[in-house]
């Protein structure tokens, strides 16, 4: 007998109803209608959710959302007094870092037989990892090996430091965009070693000589809630003089173009007009010879700088009316061979004002209550490491251990860093992925990642006050089912167990990180002061974990602190490699999404878009829209951009109109080797960067690269959101942003 | 107790770009991830998005932002065109889509004039171990089905059932009512309430700004669709100040 699907289902149906009825005999029948138990699908309740608080990498105070033991959610710690409840996206792609599908899960050897970068691993256990270094290191020599890391604060740091000194070296800090000239230039104005507070929330008149805050190495979620304050009635006024308009930049209520490395100079026109016209009468400005200013008049510097006489004595003119001028600098204005003799006279400005330790001036940050816990130090410091470089090429080193930092991605390719580590007999690698460095290590120690490690840190900017946050794993690590001899551990676990195999002792030798921390937690809980205090140490432990740190708001600075410049600074004159022509240009690197390329495995942030040019997934150069026109280029277009070794790289362009014709700029984070969410993304701008240093302390000078452009013929298709919408229909009287003035109501000028 | 009516403001003054909500809401709400192709085949998904304007060119030029959602009008043109009311209109103000119910036909997408509404050509897909993050409290959205903001509905029903069960009261801005989005807001440009409760922030924001004086506006307002988003306008200084 042939039975259809209809006849089927209605056979099966009879039958359940019939047994329905049979079972259920006089329920009425509306009562066999299925309905859902949710109305939608929204009200179900799926658990119970707890939210635990820990940092982030940026230092930022953080809560997670942790159903059935998964990190589902970050948001800011409300409590943390650095970004008091807000976050930034870094932050929110640390849940992807921890679910990454590229991390490593167990120690890992290079197969025998198989070449460097080969990528052909064997599992090993910790034991056996730990083991095979210490045999090497027994042949190679401790004194031949060097540590290079990227910017680790707190105890962690800590750790490190001590297993570097008892090897005989002291640590390489490694980090992309090295702000260390900032702060020693603070450091002379200041006379504190610690990086300062900015009180922008509090300043009515800000003047930022090239800082991105939005796109920052320190917290981008406190500069924002800085900055929204700043934008609450009275409304402050911002000016950023920057040669690229950043999202800083294009935030600012104006945005004055200079030529790149030329903020020193202005800042001391600035300074000169100020103190020539009599508009200020600080003691500085008392002390000062105008004599020894004279060259920096607005006559003088106005073509060198781009910046017209006019603008430089309409800037000294606002300072001088606001009643909490603040200025500051850094980024682009800081990363050029004069450096730091450009952010000194941005900050000597501030001591001209007479705003240093003054609301909405530069706040000095005390020191930390635990001694030898520091927030801000000369992190970076691109000479040791052109000095790595060279010693391992001579074989004065012969063994490298790096911590998380993707040297060959971020070096020039004029260095050759691939073929000095060719030349090491050893290359141990701290890290939760393969990168590009870290493919060609003889053995890998997995990290635990973000929020699975404990760590302790002194924010980079602090509040203004004592704060010491609290770093607890929220989550298991993830590859815990592996067993004791396997996974991934926190990194200052690993570097003390390796000591005891090596046999280098120092006083954190056979603890846990966990125990060090409690230590630190010990000191602060005998302080019996700040924003937690316990009768016993239990309840004051579980208080800095549940709340993310501890602090002491009363701990300020309140002396009258005196500044260590005598003198105005002396703006050094600027180096450029040798590259002119029609076609030559400065080249800005910039920070984007993606942090400086670290962030680039978040395929969030891959996936979002650039807040100006709205690119994803791709390299772009940025190039004047008039410019791109004279020069036929158009956008897609794939140009090769140069620099004067003749070393390129190619990218998509983007003419735009926010571009000068002098500069081209380009964002870092694509190029990478390695990642399932960055091979094949972009290209590498770090690869083109001139060597070139800052003349004072040997930062790198990554803004000072000349280069050419070639347009190559071919074009692609930009990803990007805009024109992927259509324009929203704007109405004459209806515009999509409306502006006003802050005393009018003005409403349609856009 | 007043039946609440859910409502944002969105200062764009305040608003930098940084994109911190457009992330929040992918984490939240289970957005699929933005690959290369989807922007190559305008396919790409974001609940929130922040839209760049250019003002002017070199030197004197500016991008302006605006973050644009669903902005859950009262008068919502999405809504009577759907042929199976998948689209609806809750009781606390709310436009709200019904995923069971949609058939995918995109009429609401075609009337919406915010483009806030995205369709699904593709099953959503992540990597076995990303999955660890999706929050068990969205639904992940099937291939073919319309789908848009909620203001994080899922957040404000487990905030009303918690309140209910423990006996507290829902405090006007409380974070684990607010959308993701407002949480992240570094610079607090989007602000989040009860439009119903005369002293909660959004409304003592609204009676002043949407006087004749303020800054408040509605996006499109022409339209007629009233939505719920009111947007405070940027404040542009350089507008009466001494150029060069």
């Amino acid at each position: 007998m042939n039975i259809t699907r209809r006849e089927f289902l209605k056979l099966i149906g009879g039958g359940g109803a019939g047994a329905v009825i049979f079972s259920a005999c006089g329920v009425p029948e509306e009562e066999l209608y299925f309905q859902s138990p949710n109305k939608l699908p929204e009200d179900q309740v799926t658990g119970i959710d707890n939210w635990y608080a820990t940092l982030g990498s940026n230092g930022e105070g953080l809560a997670i959302r942790i159903m059935e033991g998964r990190a589902k959610k970050v948001e800011g710690n409300t409590d943390y007094p650095v970004n008091t409840g807000s976050h930034s996206i870094s932050s929110e792609a640390e849940l992807q870092m921890l679910y990454h599908p590229d991390r490593i899960q167990a120690p890992l050897v290079r197969k025998e037989g198989t070449n460097r970068g080969a990528e052909k691993w064997e599992e090993i256990s910790w034991t056996d990892a730990y083991k095979r270094i210490a045999s090497q290191l027994d042949r190679l020599g401790n004194s031949k090996a060097s540590i290079v890391s990227k910017p680790l604060r707190g105890r962690t740091g800590s750790v490190l430091s001590a297993f570097a000194s008892e090897m005989g070296n002291k640590e390489i800090i490694f980090t992309a965009f090295d702000d260390s000239n900032v702060l020693s230039a603070l450091q002379k104005i200041t006379g504190s070693s610690n990086m300062p507070k900015f009180d922008i929330a509090h300043s009515d008149l800000l003047l930022n000589f090239g800082m991105d805050m939005f796109n920052s190495n320190h917290s981008e979620a406190m500069f924002g809630r800085l900055y929204g304050q700043f934008r609450d009635a009275p409304r402050g006024t911002m000016y950023q003089i920057e040669s690229r308009l950043s999202l800083t930049a294009t935030n600012a209520d104006e945005w004055i173009y200079c030529k790149p490395g030329s903020q020193g100079l202005i800042a001391s026109s600035i300074a000169y007009v100020l103190i020539s016209k009599n508009m200020i009468k600080t003691d500085f400005a008392k002390k000062l010879n105008i004599q020894d200013l004279k060259q920096y008049s607005p006559k003088n510097v106005s073509t060198i700088t781009g910046m017209s006489e006019e603008k430089i004595e309409y800037l000294a003119q606002k300072l001088s009316e606001a009643k909490h001028p603040l200025i500051i600098g850094g980024d682009e204005a800081s990363a050029n061979s004069n450096g730091t003799s450009s952010v000194e006279a941005i900050y000597a400005l501030n001591v001209l004002m007479g705003n240093i330790n003054k609301e909405g001036g530069i706040i000095i940050n005390p020191d930390s209550p635990l001694d030898d816990l520091r927030g801000s130090r000369f992190e970076g410091n691109y000479k040791k490491t052109l000095d790595l470089v060279s010693n391992i090429k001579s074989g004065s080193v012969n063994s490298l251990f790096i911590n998380d930092i993707d040297l060959n991605y971020y070096l020039p390719t004029s260095l050759d860093f691939k073929s000095a580590l060719s030349k090491l007999e050893l290359i141990v690698s701290f890290n939760s992925f393969v990168d590009d460095t870290s493919k060609y290590a003889d053995i890998i120690l997995p990290l635990n990642t973000q929020f699975e490690s404990w760590g302790n840190d002194v924010p980079s900017i602090g509040p203004g006050y004592q704060v010491v946050g609290f770093q607890q794993p929220v989550v298991k690590s993830q590859f815990s089912h592996k067993g004791k001899y396997s996974g991934t551990k926190d990194l200052s676990d690993i570097i003390i167990e390796l000591s005891d195999e090596i046999g280098v002792k120092n006083k954190y030798s056979g603890k846990k990180i966990k125990d060090i921390l409690m230590e630190d937690a010990q000191v602060l809980w005998k302080l019996n002061r700040g924003s937690i205090t316990a009768a016993d140490f239990k309840s004051f432990w579980n208080g800095v974990l549940s709340r993310g740190g501890w602090w002491d708001i009363n701990s300020k600075v309140n002396n009258n602190v005196q500044s260590n410049i005598t003198n105005w600074p002396k703006v050094q004159t600027l180096k450029f490699s040798n590259v002119s022509g029609k076609d030559s240009f400065h080249l800005v690197p910039f920070r984007t999404k993606v942090g400086d390329g670290s962030f680039a495995k978040s395929p969030w942030l891959q996936g979002l878009t650039d807040p100006l040019t709205t690119i994803a997934w791709e390299t772009w150069v940025e190039i004047n829209y008039d410019l791109a026109k004279k020069m036929k280029i158009k956008e897609g277009d794939i140009i090769e951009i140069s620099n004067s070794n003749n070393e390129s790289i190619k990218a998509a362009a983007y003419p735009n109109p926010s571009v000068s014709p002098e500069v081209v700029t380009v964002p870092v984070g694509g190029g990478q080797e390695s990642g399932s969410y960055t091979k094949n993304v972009g290209s590498n701008v770090y690869s083109i960067l001139d060597v070139q240093l800052d003349d004072n302390i040997g930062t790198h000078a990554w803004a000072a690269t000349k280069v050419k452009i070639r347009n190559t013929g071919n074009n692609i298709a930009i990803p990007k959101f805009e024109g992927r919408f259509e324009e929203l229909k704007r109405d004459p009287h209806n515009h999509v942003i409306k502006i006003t003035t802050s005393d009018s109501d003005d409403s349609d000028h856009h | 107790m007043k039946q609440s009516k859910w409502g944002m403001v969105v200062d764009l003054d305040k608003c930098n770009g940084c994109q911190a909500c457009v992330v929040a809401c992918q984490s939240e709400n289970n957005i699929p991830l933005q690959k290369k192709s989807d922007y190559d085949e305008n396919r790409v998904i974001q609940w929130i998005r922040v839209e760049r304007y250019w003002e002017g060119s070199f030197p004197d030029v500016k991008a302006k932002f605006i973050p644009i959602m669903c902005q859950h009008c009262d008068e919502a043109p999405c809504e009577p065109v759907c042929p199976v009311y998948a689209s609806y209109h809750n009781n606390e103000g709310l436009n709200v889509q019904v995923y069971n119910r949609c058939i995918g036909t995109r009429f609401c997408a075609n009337n919406c004039p915010y483009q806030v509404r995205f369709f699904n050509f593709w099953e959503a897909e992540w990597p076995d171990s990303l999955k660890n993050q999706l929050n068990p409290d969205v639904t992940v959205r099937s291939r073919g089905i319309m789908e848009k903001c909620t203001f994080c509905v899922q957040k404000i029903r487990r905030t009303k059932r918690d309140a209910k069960v423990n006996g507290f009261e829902i405090e006007d801005g409380a974070r684990e009512i607010n959308p993701a989005c407002v949480n992240s807001c570094n610079t607090e440009a989007l602000i989040f309430g009860d439009m119903n409760n005369p002293e909660s922030k959004i409304s003592r924001i609204k009676a002043k700004e949407e006087k004749k004086d303020g800054r408040g506006y509605h996006l499109m307002e022409h339209y007629g669709t009233s939505p719920n988003v009111l947007y405070l306008k940027k404040v542009d200084n350089s507008k009466k100040s001494h150029s060069h």
